[in-house]
């Protein structure tokens, strides 16, 4: 197995944190943008660029409350996603062992 | 982070950068273990202090007790000190949930209240002791066995209840260990029920300290 057969979406050092980081709450629980900015160590707008990218093939979903300063998004981490993560971890794992 | 086993790990979100997958297996363990103890509601730490806590306030109160004869209950001193404990640990266990839970949304936060309202009913149960002795229990039931032990019998029962329905593990072990220190302490008598109570809490937590433990390294 080669790492082109490991999910490019997940195989990006920032995507594999947001995912693993959403993943170590308990299932269908979300997280602030603002706790998830602080424990990924981000900035705003790269975290906002790798979570739309997460958004798009529906690993992770966003909602916002509230309007102007008040306003909280709040980034949740879909079956699909949990689902995609396990399979990039098991890839993984089948790569490093054949190495 | 293990240095013999050190693989560089990038920390930008570059995705042209060639990410290595020794590197990327690292960052999930150093990822999760991170998560794990940012999310971590008790701490092995949180837990150690609890034991510690317990085991002086309710030895506290055993030490007031053990030469009474006949029974009267825990002085004035030991009560002082057993709930200084006790008040104590409850702010610290507030303290450490804010901060974990801070910015997280979800099923966990409806589990986290039914946990308050378990508080709520503990202390409505508490209140029992007021009847117990409106009806003329002897010292020794209303200022012994029932203040020693009740609690960790309803709070064990509550843990169990709340671990069955849930399908948590480790809930429901609290539960089973809380209700058999409530039991235990009931048929040690009101003089040794105070020392059942410290004594199995304090294993109880450094046992589950150690859990929490083997579980972050994990």
């Amino acid at each position: 197995m080669a790492t082109e057969e490991l999910d490019p979406l997940i195989h990006v050092p920032a995507r594999l944190r947001i995912l693993v980081t959403l993943a170590a709450l308990v299932d269908g629980d979300a997280l602030s943008f603002t706790r998830l900015q602080e424990l990924i160590g981000l900035t705003p707008g790269n975290l906002i660029t790798h979570l739309r990218k997460l958004e798009e093939v529906g690993y992770v979903e966003s909602e916002k409350s509230g309007f102007g300063a008040t306003s909280l998004t709040r980034v949740k981490l879909t079956e699909r996603g949990r689902r995609a993560l396990g399979e990039y971890t098991a890839a993984l794992r089948d790569l490093l062992t054949g190495l | 982070m293990d240095e013999e086993t050190h693989t560089p790990v990038p920390s930008t979100g570059d995705p042209s950068a060639p990410f290595d997958p020794r590197a990327a297996a690292e960052l999930i363990h150093e990822t999760e273990a991170r998560a794990r103890r940012q999310f971590d509601v008790w701490p092995p730490s949180l837990l150690l202090i609890g034991a510690v806590i317990f085991l002086v306030a309710y030895g506290a109160a055993w030490l007031s007790v053990r030469r009474q004869v006949p029974y009267v209950g825990p002085s004035g001193g030991a009560l002082a000190v057993m709930y200084g404990g006790i008040v104590a640990w409850i702010v610290a266990v507030s303290v450490v949930v804010q901060r974990a839970t801070s910015g997280v949304s979800g099923p966990s936060v409806k589990s986290r209240r039914y946990r308050a309202g378990s508080v709520v009913i503990i202390v409505a149960y508490s209140a029992f002791q007021g009847a117990l002795y409106h009806a003329g229990a002897s010292h020794a039931i209303v200022y012994g066995i029932y203040p020693a032990t009740a609690p960790w019998l309803f709070a064990g029962t509550a843990f169990v209840t709340m671990g069955a329905l849930r399908e948590e593990g480790r809930a429901l072990a609290l539960g089973i260990v809380l209700v058999a220190i409530g039991i235990g302490g009931a048929f040690a008598g009101p003089v040794a029920a105070w020392l059942v109570s410290g004594v199995g809490l304090c294993v109880a937590l450094v046992g589950f300290a150690a859990l929490q433990a083997t579980r972050r390294r994990a």
